[in-house]
């Protein structure tokens, strides 16, 4: 995470990703949608930034969109807390909520985009 | 994900977008013509052998594979867990029709008294439960033996997964299976739709990509990179994960209807598990 501001992306990519039409045939460059905005401060707590983490993940997992990498964040960011390393602990747990954020703007997106890829004849 | 939001989902898709409306046979067919179109000298049975039906040199290792196929031994340990009885004297035989022989194609299908979609291996531990044994993981192991061998009995015939249009509840699952087929998710923002029907044929790495098209017709599998026989839904959880999203369990509801849509698909092609991959 950058200072002031921090970027948020989907990573719209691995080539055949940038175009979304069914029918391309080709796979096309990589599009990457960054998005910024102002950075929130960190949670100022480890306890706070889990809590937080946890909260976004279910509004994520129940939209049926969670990524696995908020998941991996929370688990490093527990072990981080157990080892003694609060600021880390943070820093992951807010990255975690991070993920689980994107993953709602995803669902909010995939709620109508994924009607433009259905096939026809 | 809860069945009610799945249902608001779908609901609101079928309202908005003409596509989203076309009904299975359309869906099928507009499927069809695209892999036809792109690959017009791969026979259409040949694309129950996933990517082997388009590269060659792939197709070449697979065959020398197929000469002493890893999933034999899976296809009898199945057999043999098939006819062992279970503790109250009966028998899978007497919870499928045909004492479940030569069956897997009218899998899955659409079951109206529980309003979901039964897919051969959940039927297969139905069959354990109402008969007072616990139910075996779904993944792998003992389950995916027995499912082998009622694919391996059921080679050859042709897939017939049913519809109708005039079922809500059936309509309502496919089209959930259809929009998790189509959505985007995990950190990589891919969808199946992405991968198999977008960059079918092209390279993803060091991995050519199979088609849509045939993607029902083997399963299940003795993957390479398992080093054991899986099930489907093993596969759609890998397929998540390899995406960065959290896969959901095996036999959830959204799997479930996934696997309506995607055999759905593949209606009018013989079936050809179990089967092996890299």
């Amino acid at each position: 995470m950058m200072n002031r501001i921090f970027l948020l992306f989907f990573v719209f990519s691995l080539g055949a990703c940038g175009q979304d039409t069914a029918n391309e045939t080709a796979p096309t460059p990589t599009a990457t949608v960054v998005v910024q905005e102002k950075e929130a401060p960190p949670s100022e707590s480890y306890e706070q930034a889990r809590a937080s983490a946890i909260a976004a993940m279910k509004v994520a997992a129940d939209r049926g969109h969670a990524w696995s990498t908020s998941d991996a964040l929370l688990e490093q960011a527990a072990t981080a807390a157990a080892e003694g390393d609060e600021s880390s602990a943070i820093k992951l747990a807010d990255d975690a909520r991070i993920q689980a954020e994107l993953a709602v703007r995803q669902a909010d997106a995939e709620e109508k985009a994924w009607k433009d890829r259905v096939l026809t004849n | 994900m809860t069945k009610a939001y799945l249902t608001l989902s779908v609901v609101l898709g079928i309202l908005l977008s003409p596509a989203a409306m076309a009904g299975p046979e359309e869906d099928r067919l507009a499927m069809v013509s695209l892999f036809q179109t792109r690959f017009p000298d791969v026979p259409m049975q040949e694309f129950s052998n996933g990517l082997y039906a388009f590269d060659q040199a792939a197709r070449e290792q697979w065959m020398e594979m197929e000469d002493f196929p890893p999933y034999e031994i899976a296809i009898e340990e199945g057999e043999e867990y098939f006819n062992q009885p279970f503790a109250n004297g009966s028998s899978y035989a007497d919870c499928f029709e045909n004492g479940g022989i030569g069956v897997r194609q009218n899998y899955p299908h659409f079951d109206n008294d529980s309003g979901e979609v039964v897919t051969l291996e959940l039927a297969i531990n139905q069959c354990r439960t109402a008969n007072d044994e616990q139910a075996l993981p779904y993944r792998a192991g003992e389950l995916a033996a027995i499912s082998a061998y009622m694919s391996y009995t059921s080679r050859g015939n042709v897939i017939d997964v049913q519809v109708p249009t005039d079922n809500a509840g059936a309509m309502a699952a496919y089209e959930s299976g259809k929009q998790y087929f189509y959505t985007r998710r995990g950190q990589l923002n891919f969808a199946c739709m992405s991968c198999h029907v977008q960059s079918a044929g092209l390279s993803l790495r060091a991995d050519r990509l199979s088609s849509t098209l045939g993607h029902a017709t083997h399963w299940p599998v003795y993957r390479a990179a398992w080093g054991e026989i899986g099930t489907l839904h093993k596969r759609f959880a890998e397929c998540n994960i390899q995406v960065r999203a959290r896969p959901s369990e095996a036999q959830s509801i959204e799997y479930r209807n996934l696997e309506y849509f995607l055999t759905y698909m593949s209606n009018g092609l013989e079936l050809n598990g179990p089967a092996s991959r890299r």
